[in-house]
């Protein structure tokens, strides 16, 4: 379901109001970065493929009906950029960008979990990694998720749960000494 | 939303980078100028009203030779 914010900014869009852009970009563009980022691994790829998503609103975003999900509609076109630019040229892994997202810490505790939890990210195939940071999307429901996968809701569960022990299973074995480099498909 | 799952719950508290302002100011000169409703070109607008009226006054020829 779309929020208030969400909808206020899709009607001041199909006004082709400036506020509109501003009100999505302050809402998403910072959690959108923080997906790119996650699933491409390097940052200025991330900012790169951002500006794609932002400017494919402005072109579109006037066309858009005025209940559409605009959250979803933004991740459906981040991840498809994504798998654009990932065929383009297969992606190397900046393991400094990553282990960046981390900081600044809450506390020493904190840090090493979430950089963790960025590190054996990094290391998952991109399907266990994008329905991860998709489902952990604040907002984004499992039915918009399921739709911008192209799978229905039981299929969803099941790349969850296969996902999610993955996740649990690269968490355990991960080594002390960061990554080396890695070249990602 | 709130996950009941500890996994996912790490996950949705992963920090988000903030976009580098100068690209962000950018990107919304950028998205800003393709927002603004474009207006039609001069010569578009002669070529249509041109082409327009040339087939109606060929067509209104074509009927008055006819009677």
């Amino acid at each position: 379901m779309s929020s208030a914010a969400d909808l206020e900014a899709l009607a001041l869009l199909r006004r082709r109001e400036p506020r509109g852009f501003d009100l999505a970009y302050a809402a998403h563009a910072g959690p959108l970065l923080g997906f790119l980022t996650r699933l491409s691994g390097r940052r200025d790829v991330a900012e790169d493929l951002l500006q794609h998503v932002f400017l494919r609103l402005a072109e579109r975003g006037p066309e858009l009906a005025r209940d559409s999900d605009l959250r979803a509609w933004l991740y459906a076109v981040a991840r498809n950029a994504y798998l654009s630019h990932a065929r383009r040229a297969p992606l190397e892994l900046d393991d400094a960008a990553l282990e960046a997202l981390s900081s600044p810490p809450p506390d020493v505790e904190a840090r090493l979990l979430l950089g963790d939890v960025e590190r054996a990210l990094g290391a998952l195939r991109f399907e266990d990694r994008e329905v991860l940071l998709l489902v952990a999307v604040d907002g984004l429901e499992r039915d918009a998720i399921a739709r911008l996968l192209g799978v229905d809701s039981a299929a969803l569960r099941q790349r969850l749960s296969r996902a999610r022990s993955r996740l649990l299973a690269e968490l355990s074995r991960l080594p002390v000494a960061p990554f080396a480099r890695r070249t990602r498909p | 939303m709130t996950h009941d799952d500890p996994v996912l719950a790490r996950l949705a508290a992963l920090p988000n980078p903030t976009p580098d302002p100068a690209r962000s100011e950018q990107v919304r000169q950028a998205a800003l100028a393709r927002l603004r409703p474009r207006r039609l070109h001069p010569a578009w607008v002669l070529l249509v009203a041109s082409s327009t009226f040339g087939y109606l006054g060929g067509a209104f020829y074509f009927a008055v030779r006819l009677f």
